[in-house]
C-alpha cells in the first residue's frame, strides 16, 4: 500500500530534482532525505506534531471529518511511507540523471510535450532504476517500526506491522511465532534485494 | 525559406554573438571547438535561449527578445541531428524513425517505409541501435529528424565518429537531401574537406564571433585573418 504511493510520488520528486531548477531545490532535497538519516522515532515524532489532533494538518483533518489519522491502519501507511520515500527518491532520481540529456532534447525537437516525453523516453530508459528504487522502498515500508510505533501504535489486528508483531512476541515470550516470522522477514526482505541487485546491475 | 540567426548569449568564460544569414542552402558553421557553433544550433532548436536578439525562419520569429516571443522547442519544426547521432537505445530502428510522427497508424506506416527505402535501411527495422554500424545510425538518425518534414534541418558534426570511407558515402548521403527538401541545412563541422563537399557558404567562427562569410572557394582564396587561415591548414 505505501509501496504503491511511494512510486508515483517518489518518481515526481525524483524528476522534479534531476530535472528542474529553482529556488529551494537544496531544502526540497534535504527534507526529503531526513527520513533516512533521523532515528525513526524523531521522524514519528514529527509525524504526531503534524498529523496528531492537534497538529497543522491533523487538527485541520479533524475539522472537516471529525477523523484523526492517530492509531489507524493509514498511520501504518503514512510512517512507511514517509520512511521509504527517501530510498525512492535516491534511486529514481541517479537512474533519471544518468540519461543522456541529448535523448530528451531530440524528442523535444520532434515535436513532444514535456508529459510524452516523459513516458516515451525518460521513464522506460531509467525503468531498471525505478524497479530498484521501488523493491528497496517495499523493503524498508515493510520493515518501518520506530515511526509506525510512535504514530499508530501496536494495536494487534489492526496496526500491528510484521515488526512490531515480532517486538510483541519476543516481549511477550512467544519465541516460535517470532522466530517463524523472522525468518519469514529476513526471506522476503533477502528476494527483494535480489530483484533490486538484478535490476541495478543490467542497466545497460 | 531563409533562416535570420542575431543572438548574443553570456555564459561563465564565454560570449556568443552573432550574426549571419541564409538561404535554402546548405551553410557550414566552421570553426574550432569552443567557437559555439553548437550553442547556436541550441538557440535555434529552443534548447537555449539566448539572452539577446532574434531568430527568424522564412519570416516567422522563433525567438524575439524585443517582443518577447520564445517558441517552445516541440511547435519549432526543426530537424536535430546529433554527433552520435543521439537514438533511443530503447526503440527499434523503425520506431525511432517513426518517434515524432503523430496522427493515423497507417499514415505513420505509409512515411516511415518511404524514409526507409530513401535511406536504404530495408532490412534493419526490426534492429535496435546497439546492433548497427555508426553510419547506418546516422542514416536514422536523418531519417528520424527529416520525417516530419521540418523548416530546416541542423546537423551537428553529423559525421566526425564516422570513419573516412563511410564519411565519403554518407556526404553523398547529405547532398541528397539537401537536394531532395528544398530547405536551409545547417553543417557544424571544423573538417573543411567536408566544407568543400558538402556547402554552398560557409560562416567562419571564432570565439563567439562571425569573422568571416562566403562561399568555400572565397574562403580557400582569401582568408580574411590569421585564425581561418590555421583552420583551413589544419584541415588540409
Amino acid at each position: 500500500m505505501a509501496t504503491c504511493l511511494v512510486i508515483p510520488v517518489g518518481i515526481f520528486f525524483a524528476y522534479v530534482l534531476a530535472q528542474k531548477s529553482f529556488k529551494g531545490k537544496d531544502l526540497l532535497d534535504i527534507v526529503l532525505t531526513l527520513p533516512l538519516v533521523l532515528p525513526p522515532t524523531v521522524t514519528g515524532y514529527y509525524l504526531v506534531i503534524l498529523f496528531g489532533r492537534n497538529g497543522p494538518v491533523g487538527s485541520l483533518i479533524y475539522d472537516l471529518t471529525g477523523w484523526t489519522i492517530m492509531f489507524t491502519w493509514e498511520a501504518a501507511v503514512l510512517a512507511s511511507f514517509v520512511v521509504a520515500l527517501p530510498l525512492m527518491v535516491k534511486t529514481a532520481r541517479a537512474a533519471l540523471e544518468s540519461i543522456d540529456q541529448r535523448l530528451i532534447d531530440v524528442s523535444y525537437t520532434l515535436g513532444h510535450s514535456e508529459s510524452a516525453t516523459l513516458f516515451k523516453v525518460i521513464l522506460p530508459l531509467a525503468r531498471k532504476g525505478l524497479i530498484a528504487g521501488a523493491s528497496l522502498a517495499f523493503a524498508r515500508a515493510m520493515g518501518e517500526f520506530g515511526a509506525t510505533l510512535m504514530l499508530a501504535g501496536n494495536i494487534t489486528g489492526k496496526t500491528n506491522t510484521a515488526p512490531l508483531a515480532i517486538y510483541s512476541y519476543a516481549s511477550s515470550g512467544d519465541w516460535s511465532s517470532a522466530n517463524g516470522m523472522v525468518l519469514l522477514f529476513t526471506a522476503v526482505s533477502g528476494v527483494i534485494l535480489y530483484i533490486s541487485i538484478k535490476s541495478t546491475s543490467r542497466i545497460f | 525559406m531563409s533562416i535570420e540567426v542575431k543572438i548574443s548569449k553570456q555564459v561563465p568564460g564565454f560570449t556568443l554573438d552573432v550574426k549571419w544569414k541564409m538561404g535554402n542552402e546548405v551553410s557550414a558553421l566552421f570553426g574550432f571547438s569552443g567557437s559555439g557553433k553548437t550553442m547556436t544550433l541550441q538557440s535555434i532548436a529552443g534548447l537555449l535561449k539566448p539572452d539577446a536578439g532574434y531568430i527568424r525562419i522564412a519570416g516567422k520569429n522563433y525567438f524575439d527578445s524585443t517582443s518577447g516571443i520564445n517558441m517552445k522547442t516541440r511547435e519549432r519544426r526543426v530537424g536535430y541531428v546529433f554527433q552520435d547521432s543521439a537514438l533511443f537505445p530503447h526503440l527499434s530502428v523503425v520506431k525511432n524513425i517513426a518517434f515524432g510522427l503523430a496522427g493515423k497508424k497507417s499514415d505513420k506506416l505509409q512515411k516511415t517505409s518511404e524514409m526507409i527505402e530513401l535511406f536504404g535501411l530495408a532490412g534493419l527495422e526490426k534492429a535496435f541501435p546497439c546492433e548497427i554500424s555508426g553510419g547506418q545510425k546516422q542514416r536514422v538518425a536523418l531519417a528520424r529528424a527529416l520525417i516530419g518534414n521540418p523548416e530546416l534541418l541542423l546537423l551537428d558534426e553529423p559525421l566526425s565518429a564516422l570513419d573516412r570511407p563511410i564519411r565519403n558515402k554518407m556526404q553523398e548521403v547529405i547532398k541528397e537531401v539537401s537536394s531532395r527538401y528544398s530547405i536551409p541545412i545547417v553543417l557544424v563541422t571544423h573538417d573543411f574537406s567536408e566544407v568543400q563537399k558538402l556547402a554552398d557558404k560557409v560562416i567562419v567562427y571564432s570565439d563567439g564571433n562571425v569573422v568571416q562569410t562566403g562561399s568555400p572557394e572565397e574562403l580557400r582564396n582569401n582568408p580574411s585573418c590569421p585564425e581561418v587561415n590555421e583552420l583551413l591548414e589544419g584541415a588540409i
